[in-house]
């Protein structure tokens, strides 16, 4: 089973429930998908002991070869090939690597050559995987993709998304059995909850909420989730020992039994709705 | 002598733009008769290379000469 963890605004507990959902879950596999700045090693603690490189295909110009007509700088929907009188200058951290620029070049000038763009970390038993993308570069789809070919199916995966809902949430969410949206019960935790919502929809995954710094007063997730159908499937409360916990990066599960109970409950609710899911499908 | 010159307007009694990448206008200007021709930044908006884009431009209008105020890092 593979579960990933989004949210749509960031800070509002991804990490907690995806690293606390790690530690409960016998033989489970953590993968950090946030490769901007992944964090899950705070809380896990994992001996890394494996780095691999991961690397994108760039175009490279032959200069010699070059007529100077200008085409793969007119194709490049990124900017980052520049024709001038004399010579074609490559900005590869601009490219988005779709090699548009080799396909319009009639002079067989451009080849292309492998740029690292970041790497992809484990420790030993692959538990914990983290992607990590080099500052500055545009896109971490390739990172992700990477981290998601160690996914082993025999084993339950948590996937730690990127806030937002952009393209390296739509490539960490594919082909996932299921979405633990967390939110918070703010404006802003509510708007992006929606953006999030309306992704996991169109993508046809199933999808429950935690409602994290949850308080009596304030009700306006309960009120959107009963108006989408959406289960509640736990409440953590705004917390000050919570917080200092997290502050000095330790999860709730690591020292609280009744967390431990509470996320371990989590993830059989999650198995249910999953087999849910697979019964309605099949029912189909 | 034909030069660009990076401008908030489409006129030459415009004030200059003090960016060149993310300039609004480029006036190309021929220095003897300060006739002009007016070219729109497509890529003033563009998430990235708006510089690249620009000195594009510039670079097919076989200009002898760009002035601008700031230069991003590329």
């Amino acid at each position: 089973m593979i579960i990933a963890v989004l949210s749509g605004k960031g800070g509002t507990g991804k990490t907690t429930v995806a690293a606390s959902l790690a530690q409960v879950i016998p033989n489970s596999q953590y993968l950090d998908c946030d490769v901007e700045e992944p964090n899950g090693f705070i809380f896990l603690k994992p001996d890394l002991t494996s780095t691999t490189d991961v690397t994108v295909k760039v175009p490279e110009v032959d200069q010699d070869q070059c007529t100077h007509c200008g085409a793969c700088a007119r194709i490049c929907q990124f900017n980052a090939i520049a024709v001038t009188r004399q010579r074609v200058l490559v900005f590869p951290e601009l490219c988005h690597h779709c090699g548009a620029c080799l396909l319009a070049c009639r002079s067989g000038a451009i080849t292309e050559i492998e740029r690292s763009i970041g790497v992809i970390e484990q420790d030993s038993n692959q538990h914990f995987l983290q992607g990590r993308l080099n500052v500055g570069e545009p896109v971490g789809i390739p990172i992700i993709s990477a981290l998601k070919n160690r996914i082993n199916i025999n084993r339950t995966s948590i996937l730690d998304c990127s806030p937002g809902a952009s393209c390296v949430v739509v490539k960490s969410l594919e082909d996932c059995d299921y979405a633990v949206l967390v939110t918070e019960p703010t404006p802003f935790g509510l708007h992006d909850l929606k953006i999030a919502i309306s992704l996991v929809r169109k993508m046809g995954i199933p999808a429950g909420i935690v409602l994290n710094k949850a308080s009596g007063q304030n009700t306006i997730i309960q009120a959107y989730c009963q108006e989408m159908a959406l289960p509640i499937l736990m409440e953590i409360p705004f917390s000050r020992s919570i917080a200092e916990a997290y502050s000095r990066g330790v999860l709730p599960v690591q020292t609280d039994p009744k967390w431990k109970t509470q996320f371990t409950a989590l993830y059989w609710q999650i198995g249910e709705e999953v087999a849910h899911e697979t019964d309605r499908f099949c029912q189909r | 002598m034909k030069v660009a010159v990076s401008s908030s307007g489409q006129t030459i009694d415009d004030p200059m733009d003090t960016r060149f990448g993310r300039a609004a206008f480029f006036l190309m200007v021929a220095t003897g008769t300060l006739e002009f021709m007016i070219l729109d930044h497509a890529a003033q908006a563009a998430s990235g290379g708006a510089g690249i884009a620009a000195a594009q431009s510039v670079i097919d209008q076989q200009v002898d000469a760009v002035i601008t105020g700031q230069r991003g890092k590329r």
